[in-house]
């Protein structure tokens, strides 16, 4: 329960990120930093107001960013600026402008909840457990199309006994398409498309 | 390698990825036992005398009336120089090999108790049986109260 | 450029981004419903007539214990032999989950049967095993539990006990001094004697590879350890002490029994080398300590004790000598033995007066009671771990039986004794092994 609503929290800031990103809001332009503002973000594209981050603030952030000279193109480095990126965004989330975002969060997290015990449920219907399994876990990766129809099934990690694993496999193929997993579009490629089923009997 | 082992290590390992089934080869053995003979088994020589001295649940003690009777007999024993054998015995409940060595105590205590009034040891010969032989069948008190017991055989 | 590093910058957040949101799902439960099995009836090519019919002999197996269920012949849509005639259409619809098809071939060998047979996975239409298998026309029952095995084994993970055999004591009820050593099959077939005597047989105790019994015997007079090789009848004694001798346990690598002497003034744990006939001696109390029995690694042996006032576990490391008491609920804990999996053991346990056969977890220590007949003791694991036998007594004949549990405790079973007389059951190891 946790990891998804970090999980989501984190991914929100990220998107957040890229999206100023690729609207030259930093301009991170590793080679070269020059201090040049003079237009506000445009995040129009995300929030329904105008934003409300201060040029002030911007400039911050970038000052921030003009610790290293960047004459090599350093990976690591580059990722490492994307962390710091997601600190300072911290900061900005606090904002008004972005609290409409956190909403939207919270009823994805609601979504995601409701299919995938939706998909729960439909496993446990069929799975036969074998004998003496009480200790093993297995893990298999699921790829479905948005219709629910599972297009792929692999073993992620095995649980060591090759009957337990085939009961896991077996499952699945008996469900072969999940029902009423009718979801908007991104809520599924974010999540659904593809995603692990781990069977750990109690 | 030649071609031919290259080929067959390829072929298995087609198999490998296409996940085919090799067959198995399995046998069954036929595990047909044979009894074994054996001719002499332990029959018990005449008696000359048996007495049955009575234990309460889980122990060992030899009660008053217990003590009178090994007194007598040791004194009978001694003027006819007898051997004697002690039997120990348990009633069902609980598993049968503590039994067995519940069953050693109270033949060993009623040995000691003949040694005592004067029996000598190596008239004296000692054997558990446990809950093996009962004297009384039966799940209740009254047959285990019976079992629950030594034997002092003469010979 | 720019361009380039902004594209790498957000491909990275990107990725990052898919990583952190993968879903996982947990699936802790499953269906309560049997698996569904379908043996279609073997085709038969031989001259020979069958004695009986091995899908008849799975079907019976299988539905042993309550885990399987089986489809019966008449409720079949059609019949194939080979694995190229399925159409797993036809088994889906039967809601089968695994298809057991073959036939019976003429062996090279006089005397001798093939069976060509394949287990297949109806929902992923996969063959999961194929084998060929062979023995005595004459096992051709014994053959039908192999393969039951077989099926047992790639659907649960563990292996199958059908083929696998109880040893025990009998005393029947009319006879006054008769002392049974006995052998069966699982299903109550093959029950032979192995021994009589007119003195107490006790303790039957099975080596690892199943081809020899260490019992007690009191046919000399007094208790004495003999083991007897199954195949020949042939038997050969410990060198025997004064006193008490009884209890073996083999040792897992069968070059040692572990067993009972009270030769030091009071019965003390000893172990016998097999190979130069010497005792050992293991533990040194003026207590009761017997009922040894090894570890299935080797390293260890539980024993009764009642050294601290009662009977009570406990458990001796074979290469410290440490000792470590197991038991510490109730007042009467005796007869233990451990599981396969070396970490659990069953013993007999006394509740308010009442002997019941009790699971024990060594780790956590937590007891489980499974059995609620009457006077119950002797209970034996089968070596797959998931059944336990006891001798116990019918409450209204008074009888003496052998009695079943599973190890959840929800399947129960009563061994029909013809001679009213059962106790000490030994479930032997696993006897065919591939």
């Amino acid at each position: 329960m946790q990891n998804l609503f970090a999980g989501f929290f984190v991914s929100a800031l990220i998107h957040v990120g890229i999206v100023l990103s690729l609207s030259n809001v930093f301009s991170i332009d590793l080679l070269d930093f020059n201090n040049d503002y003079s237009q506000p973000i445009p995040a129009y594209l995300i929030f329904e107001k105008p934003n409300l981050v201060s040029k002030k603030k911007v400039k911050t952030i970038i000052k921030k960013d003009t610790v290293v000279s960047i004459s090599k193109t350093d990976l690591s480095e580059i990722v490492l600026k994307a962390d710091q990126e997601i600190l300072v965004l911290e900061d900005m989330i606090n904002t008004p402008a972005i609290l409409g975002e956190k909403e939207i969060n919270a009823s994805q997290q609601d979504r995601i909840l409701f299919f995938s015990s939706l998909i729960e449920d439909q496993i446990q219907e069929v799975w036969k457990k074998p004998i003496a399994s009480q200790e093993l876990s297995v893990e298999l990766m699921i790829s479905l199309v948005p219709t629910g129809e599972i297009l792929d099934v692999n073993i992620k990690r095995s649980s060591g006994n090759d009957a337990f694993d085939r009961s896991a496999l077996i499952a699945v193929a008996k469900v072969n398409k999940f029902e009423n997993l009718a979801m908007p579009a991104q809520l599924f490629n974010n999540n659904f498309r593809q995603f692990t089923l781990v069977f750990k009997p109690n | 390698m030649t071609i031919f082992q290259e080929f067959l290590v390829l072929l298995t390992i087609i198999c490998g990825l296409a996940a085919c089934t090799s067959t198995a080869i399995e046998r069954t053995s036929d595990a047909t036992t044979v009894p074994a003979s054996v001719t002499n088994t332990y029959s018990e020589p005449n008696l000359a005398s048996s007495s049955s001295v009575y234990f309460s649940y889980d122990n060992y003690n030899i009660d008053s009336i217990g003590s009178e009777k090994i007194k007598t007999l040791a004194s009978l024993v001694k003027k006819n120089g007898a051997n004697v054998r002690v039997e120990g015995h348990c009633d069902e409940r609980g598993t049968r090999e503590y039994n067995l060595a519940l069953g050693e105590r109270r033949a060993n205590a009623i040995a000691e108790l003949l040694i005592i009034n004067g029996v000598s040891s190596n008239k004296i010969t000692t054997v558990s049986y446990g809950e093996e032989k009962p004297a009384s069948r039966g799940s209740n008190e009254k047959s285990w109260s019976k079992n629950r017991r030594a034997l002092i055989k003469t010979f | 450029m720019k361009i380039f590093y902004k594209i790498t910058f957000s491909t990275l957040i990107f990725l990052s981004t898919y990583i952190y949101s993968e879903l996982r799902i947990e699936i802790t439960g499953g269906t309560n419903e049997p698996i569904r099995v379908a043996m279609v009836p073997l085709e038969w090519t031989i001259n020979t007539v069958p004695s009986l019919y091995l899908h008849e002999v799975v079907k019976k197996d299988l539905e042993s214990f309550g885990e399987f269920s089986v489809l019966s012949p008449e409720d079949m849509l059609s019949y194939p032999t080979l694995e190229g005639e399925v159409s797993y259409r036809d088994w889906r619809l039967l809601k089968v989950d695994y298809l057991i098809i073959g036939s019976v071939l003429e062996s090279e060998v006089i005397g001798e049967v093939k069976i060509a047979y394949s287990i297949l996975d109806v929902s992923r239409q996969k063959n999961i095993h194929k084998a060929l298998i062979s023995g005595s026309i004459k096992s051709l029952k014994r053959i039908g539990h192999n393969i039951s095995d077989r099926i047992y084994q790639k659907i649960n993970g563990i292996p199958g006990i059908f083929s696998t055999r109880i040893a025990y004591v009998d005393k029947p009820v009319s006879g006054d001094d008769s002392y049974n050593l006995r052998i069966t099959d699982i299903d109550g077939d093959g029950d032979s004697s192995l021994f009589l005597s007119n003195q107490p047989i006790l303790s039957p105790d099975w080596s690892s590879d199943g081809k020899q019994l260490a019992y007690v015997s009191f046919e000399e007079g007094t208790s004495r350890i003999y083991i007897q090789e199954l195949s020949t009848g042939n038997r050969r004694a410990l060198k025997h002490e004064r006193g008490i001798n009884s209890s073996p346990s083999w040792s897992p690598d069968g070059n040692y029994l572990a067993a009972v002497l009270s030769k030091g003034g009071n019965p003390d744990i000893y172990l016998y080398n097999l190979r130069n006939n010497t005792w050992k001696q293991l533990t040194d109390h003026y207590g009761i300590d017997t009922e040894p029995d090894w570890s299935p690694n080797g390293k260890s042996l539980i024993f009764t004790s009642n050294r601290s006032g009662s009977p009570q576990i406990y458990e001796i490391n074979a290469s410290t000598m440490r000792i470590k008491r197991r038991t510490f609920e109730g007042t009467y804990n005796a007869r233990a033995r451990y599981l396969p999996d070396g970490k659990s053991i069953i013993y007999v346990h006394r509740r308010k007066g009442i002997f019941h056969i009790a699971l024990h977890k060594l780790k956590t220590g937590r007891i489980s009671i499974l059995t609620d007949t009457f006077l119950d003791e002797s209970p034996s694991v089968s070596p797959n771990g998931n059944v336990i036998i006891y001798a116990t007594k019918d409450r209204n004949t008074g009888a003496d039986v052998l009695a079943g549990v599973s190890i959840n405790g929800k399947t129960k079973f009563i061994l029909p004794s013809a001679s009213g007389g059962a106790r000490e059951p030994a479930w032997s190891p696993i006897l065919d092994k591939y």
